[in-house]
């Protein structure tokens, strides 16, 4: 009796796209202290 | 409910606040020394030898006035460095915080126009120099590698998955438009604290250049 073989399924898996959570959490005030905040101006950069 | 600084009775120490209110007031108590002399106050910028005495009941509104009156006094609260730090790790002088919070605070707003074409983001039309088009992308490039860095997580150890949840928002995807609206924010938000391109030049800036606004308040309510 010939050996029975699976065929594996692969399950297509969507790429995360979370362009959505962005402006809520990239500033997240517990996640980047005061100081930190400071260098995001670029004081190196003319006003 | 916001509390107009200038008139909170001087104290040996005060943490500002995002509910104390006045621009320059913020500035200037930020950088404010205080010591207590035969029950009066002796009023000096941190560090700095110079001093002008108050009444023991005196606010800061006083007290700014009174180091306003004395020009060796006054001296030491100008002149100020702009930029801490070095090379490519600048920040501003801490005493600029709320530049810095205001800054991000726009940025932040800017960031619905990712998930919304017409989100409704106005430039500054008026009070500033003219941006051009180059600027925009001088500045959106040198924000980027500061937001890249602010982004990495700082306890990875301890996070879910071990890593950073999200990369930083790529500014450069935004519309024209709106990284547009950034920068012309970005030079008013430095105006609005006395450093316009001289100042910058000269990397000095002072308090009595920062606008008095005594109804600021940030709009960032996290101290």
């Amino acid at each position: 009796m010939p050996e029975t073989t699976t065929t594996p399924v692969i399950t297509p898996v969507t790429p995360q796209t979370q362009p959505d959570a962005w402006p809520d959490r990239w500033t997240s005030p517990d996640r980047i202290c005061p100081q930190q905040r400071s260098t995001v101006t670029s004081p190196g950069v003319e006003p | 409910m916001s509390i107009p600084l200038a008139e909170v009775p001087i104290a040996s120490s005060i943490k500002v606040t995002p509910d104390h209110a006045g621009r320059q007031m913020r500035v200037f108590v930020k950088l404010l020394g205080v010591s207590v002399v035969g029950g009066r106050w002796n009023l000096r910028r941190t560090g700095r030898p110079p001093y002008v005495t108050v009444p023991s009941d005196a606010t800061y509104g006083i007290a700014l006035k009174a180091v306003q009156a004395c020009p060796e006094v006054a001296e030491t609260f100008a002149g100020l460095s702009l930029r801490m730090g070095c090379e490519p790790y600048l920040y501003l002088h801490d005493a600029l915080q709320d530049l810095a919070d205001e800054f991000i605070e726009d940025v932040t707003e800017a960031c619905a126009a990712l998930v919304n074409p017409d989100h409704f983001y106005p430039g500054i039309d008026d009070g500033i120099e003219p941006v051009a088009d180059a600027h925009i992308e001088q500045v959106i490039a040198a924000m980027q590698p500061e937001l890249n860095r602010e982004r990495r997580d700082p306890w990875p150890s301890t996070s879910r998955n071990g890593s950073n949840s999200l990369p930083a928002v790529p500014l450069a995807s935004l519309p024209h438009r709106i990284q547009r609206a950034i920068v012309e924010r970005r030079r008013l938000r430095f105006l609005q604290y006395g450093v316009d391109k001289r100042a910058w030049e000269r990397d000095a800036w002072s308090v009595w250049n920062v606008a008095v606004d005594p109804d600021f308040v940030p709009r960032r309510k996290v101290s």
